[in-house]
């Protein structure tokens, strides 16, 4: 999507796709990092509103995508610095889990815009998991259902559901390695 | 890394216990730091729902809010001033589980002039007018506000506890409606606690003047600086007694002071405070008296070190993925 379109165009349609394209994959993120829907939507919301606001002015070559994820990164960044100031010395478990999810959102790069190839990497490599652990993968990933959820409504026990969480993240992420920019480890995935 | 609580700590689902345990163990390994940051990325990626939104009436959302954007650039600075200037609030986060932040969602202009403050578990929250009045809210308490001009009063309404300093206004007194009551003052400082599940109301007065109405406005007693009414709903009657002071500002400084206090009462404050769940199997416990300070940011393991170090008494915890977890006292 040229940037030239939209700003010359001035049209609501344009930036419309925009949005349907992009707004719920940067709520997803700004949801996952901030815990609160609310205040994620916020912040998307602002982006969005922004990219609006300065469309004319922006340089053409410039990539919009880019623009709205670091927009939304940036701000969900600040606000858990800004939680983290607040709680400075006050609580220690929060404070590091604060300090993880900063650290954790820090990492995070643009290619995370790159939606619909991930989401079909994401998509096979879910095929490839057996079904037993692709049922209860998806159960947890698609329906939120707690491990214990999961285990009543399978008559499983608890630990086995556990088990197959673990089973399906570690094979996920062999298949996903060369895809993911992460660095790999190669120490055992469960000591 | 523990696989059972791995997907707690990627849900978000784990309890303050188990996250202590796990980010302890994450702080030993800068490889096991390294591949949690790897597991999160990946439960980021995969847990992408496909479209469960309305994203049409989002986009409306959205467009409104750009429209309205515009409109309030052409505002006067004069009717700005009249529509944002109704209440600067301020609301700061003190210790506690949860952990607190500055909400800019508190400072929306309601239709109907009743603003609402929350302080959920484990924290304190500071409110401030621009008349100088300012409110401390406890842990898990909500306080509703309404100036209104009709009758020439300030109108609140409690739950939990909260402590007051009200800006003295000759012709608008300050009401507070705390379950049964309601606590009627000019300009005056005092704590009211009012949690729905006690079975008492207590105003403690600290400086000024205040009264104590029934609903219905019929007085019931007249406050003077240094007495507290305890009201007791089970029996509607209320008892005054005389207060010290550091023990009534101790919890907006972050701490649990006690004075010689029943172990039950101090359970029940602790499992407000951090979120459990408690029992206690030998009813002669429940009667035990303690007296100390304990900081608010002290975790429950050494909370009850603390209590047990003095009262001698057993106690199991007993840890629950996803709900409270419980403490039995034997």
């Amino acid at each position: 999507m040229s940037i030239i379109e939209l700003s010359s165009i001035n049209n609501k349609k344009t930036f419309r796709n925009i949005f349907n394209n992009y707004f719920q994959p940067l709520c997803h993120l700004s949801t996952y990092y901030l815990g609160n829907k609310d205040e994620a939507k916020e912040v998307v919301q602002e982006a969005f509103v922004k990219l609006w606001e300065i469309r004319k002015e922006l340089d053409p070559n410039s990539n919009i995508k880019n623009f709205l994820f670091t927009m939304v990164k940036n701000n969900c960044l600040n606000i858990l610095k800004r939680r983290q100031l607040l709680l400075k010395h006050h609580n220690k478990i929060r404070e590091t889990e604060l300090r993880y999810q900063y650290e954790s959102l820090n990492r995070i790069t643009e290619d995370y815009m790159e939606i619909k190839e991930m989401k079909e990497k994401i998509e096979v490599a879910i095929k490839k998991l057996p079904e037993h652990c692709r049922n209860i993968f998806e159960m947890s990933r698609f329906n939120d259902m707690k491990n214990r959820e999961i285990a009543e409504k399978l008559e499983i026990s608890q630990k086995a559901v556990e088990a197959q969480m673990t089973k399906a993240l570690k094979i996920l992420r062999c298949e996903l390695k060369d895809y993911l920019p992460l660095i790999m480890i190669a120490t055992n995935f469960i000591k | 890394m523990k696989e059972k609580l791995l997907h707690n700590i990627l849900t978000n689902n784990a309890t303050p216990v188990e996250k202590e345990e796990f980010y302890r163990h994450l702080e030993n390994s800068k490889e096991e730091q390294e591949l949690f940051f790897e597991l999160k990325s990946l439960w980021l990626r995969s847990t992408m729902q496909h479209t469960s939104v309305d994203i049409d009436s989002e986009f409306e959302d959205l467009w409104k809010q750009i429209k309205n954007k515009k409109k309030h650039f052409r505002l006067t600075l004069e009717k700005k001033i009249l529509r944002y200037a109704a209440m600067f609030i301020i609301i700061l986060g003190i210790g506690g589980i949860s952990g607190y932040f500055i909400s800019k969602n508190s400072i929306k202009y309601s239709e109907t002039g009743i603003h609402k403050y929350t302080a959920m578990r484990g924290s304190v929250s500071i409110i401030e007018f621009p008349d100088g009045t300012k409110i401390w809210l406890n842990s898990e308490s909500e306080l509703s506000f309404k100036e209104d001009h009709k009758n020439n009063q300030r109108i609140a309404e409690l739950t939990g506890e909260a402590y007051f300093e009200i800006a003295h206004k000759e012709d608008c007194p300050f009401l507070v409606k705390a379950g049964k009551l309601v606590i009627r003052d000019l300009g005056t400082t005092f704590n009211i606690k009012a949690y729905k599940d006690d079975n008492y109301i207590e105003t403690s007065l600290v400086e000024g003047k205040a009264d104590i109405l029934t609903q219905s406005g019929k007085a019931i007693i007249a406050l003077h600086p240094g007495e507290s009414a305890m009201y007791l709903s089970d029996e509607n009657k209320m008892k005054l007694r005389s207060i010290s002071n550091n023990v009534l500002s101790a919890w907006r400084n972050g701490k649990f002071v006690i004075r010689d206090q029943r172990l039950e009462d101090i359970f029940k404050e602790l499992s407000r405070w951090y979120g459990f769940e408690f029992q206690f199997k030998n009813n002669k416990l429940r009667n035990y008296r303690f007296t100390g300070n304990i900081k608010k940011t002290t975790t429950v393991i050494h909370v009850l070190k603390i209590l047990n170090a003095s009262t001698e008494f057993n106690y199991r915890i007993i840890e629950n993925a996803d709900k409270p977890d419980k403490i039995i006292v034997y």
